[in-house]
């Protein structure tokens, strides 16, 4: 064969084991830096709601942090499997999708129990309809950078899917801190404008990764 | 079905024996690669035989540097095969891209053939039709087409990137050809 002589040349440089893997927590430092970063934005410059004392002890409060971050989860875990070249992950994708429409589903549900329209407007839109998805949007700019960039060396061979979901964690993450300075009670404002927050940065996301992923 | 898991296995082995340092599992691992690679991308490109061997080189130097990525959740032939077609993606994309250029390039052959048989007369035409150009469009067919410059060189002395020199020399090439064909149907303008 005429390559053989430099397939050699490659297998000599093999060297000795460095245990490297991509989905290893080393490699998402900058990712966590990122996020420590957007907690302080939330904190120190947008500000805990300031009824954040009587919030915590409420299951509605938890339940805003606790439904972005297992969303963001379920990415997470769908990214591991779009990352891996040759992998299935179809049905991760779908987990994904399935699980804020069922959360939708629920608050509809609840929602029922409102009666009047003008109370389901209320659940809806709340006051901050507009501000909240954008400053989700927003914030969540560091951590997809930080994201895009600690998935670089992967490898990934779907590169729009896995910008996109790197763009949908951040985007879920993000919401989950924002979520201390958001004084929203609706289920399906939660349902609704929270989900748009994270899916805001996923087409952002895809649209980078097609560019930045590739090589 | 047990031929390809029993391919899987041994190259799997021989992969990671590489991994933990044997240079000679390695090798093998790459050669059986090498040439698993050449029939993906033989079936692929049977009109351009010339392509394939790139190919191959290419997609062997991608999986080897991505060496330790490789996650053993997956078979590894999967993981080659989707890499492969990767490769495979991002060259159809790359011709699609100089495919645009090649017809270009053609355009450029156009103003060649206008008049082979008094090259000079044909200069001197040209340019006085290069009058009615913009400045920019002017130089690039000037420069390419008349001083004989590359399009690089050209870029270079226009401070252009290379691209938009392409570009604007095939505007050039699209107004002059209007000209022409005003010229041809008032014949007194110029």
């Amino acid at each position: 064969m005429r390559n053989q002589a430099w397939l050699n040349q490659l297998a000599e440089q093999v060297s000795k084991p460095d245990g490297r893997h991509h989905f290893e927590i080393q490699r998402i430092y900058p990712l966590i830096g990122a996020w420590l970063g957007v907690i302080l934005l939330t904190i120190f410059v947008l500000g805990l709601r300031p009824d954040w004392a009587e919030a915590i002890k409420t299951f509605a409060f938890w339940i805003k942090i606790a439904f972005p971050l297992t969303l963001s989860g379920l990415a997470w875990i769908a990214l591991k499997r779009v990352g891996i070249p040759g992998a299935r992950f179809q049905a991760q994708v779908l987990m994904l999708l399935l699980y804020p429409a069922l959360f939708a589903l629920l608050m509809l549900y609840r929602a029922q129990d409102l009666y009047t329209s003008a109370a389901i407007e209320t659940d809806l839109f709340g006051q901050t309809w507009v501000s909240c998805p954008l400053t989700i949007a927003g914030l969540s700019l560091i951590l997809l950078f930080a994201g895009l960039w600690c998935a670089r060396p992967w490898g990934v061979t779907l590169p729009t899917l896995s910008g996109g979901l790197i763009g949908f964690i951040s985007g879920a993450l993000t919401a989950g801190t924002y979520a201390l300075h958001c004084q929203e009670t609706g289920g399906l404002f939660l349902a609704t404008w929270y989900v748009l927050g994270a899916f805001m940065p996923a087409m952002i996301g895809a649209a980078l990764g097609r560019r930045w992923l590739m090589w | 079905v047990t031929e390809h898991t029993a391919l899987n296995m041994q190259l799997e082995g021989q992969f990671q024996r590489g991994l933990q340092g044997d240079v000679t599992a390695y090798r093998d691992f790459l050669i059986e690669l090498a040439s698993l690679l050449e029939g993906y991308f033989c079936k692929r490109l049977s009109n351009r035989p010339s392509e394939v061997d790139d190919l191959v080189q290419e997609a062997v130097l991608a999986i080897h540097q991505r060496r330790h990525t490789y996650s053993c959740k997956v078979p590894i032939t999967a993981w080659i095969y989707a890499i492969a077609k990767y490769k495979w993606v991002d060259y159809l994309r790359e011709q699609q891209k100089s495919k645009a250029f090649d017809s270009l390039d053609a355009a450029h052959e156009t103003i060649e053939g206008l008049d082979p048989h008094a090259p000079w007369q044909a200069k001197r035409d040209l340019q006085a039709l290069t009058r009615n150009l913009p400045a920019k469009q002017a130089n690039a067919i000037s420069w390419i087409k008349l001083q004989g410059y590359s399009v690089q060189e050209a870029a270079s002395m226009a401070s252009m990137s290379e691209v938009a020199m392409r570009v604007c020399l095939h505007r050039a090439i699209k107004n002059l050809t209007k000209l022409v064909k005003i010229q041809n149907e008032k014949p007194g303008l110029a």
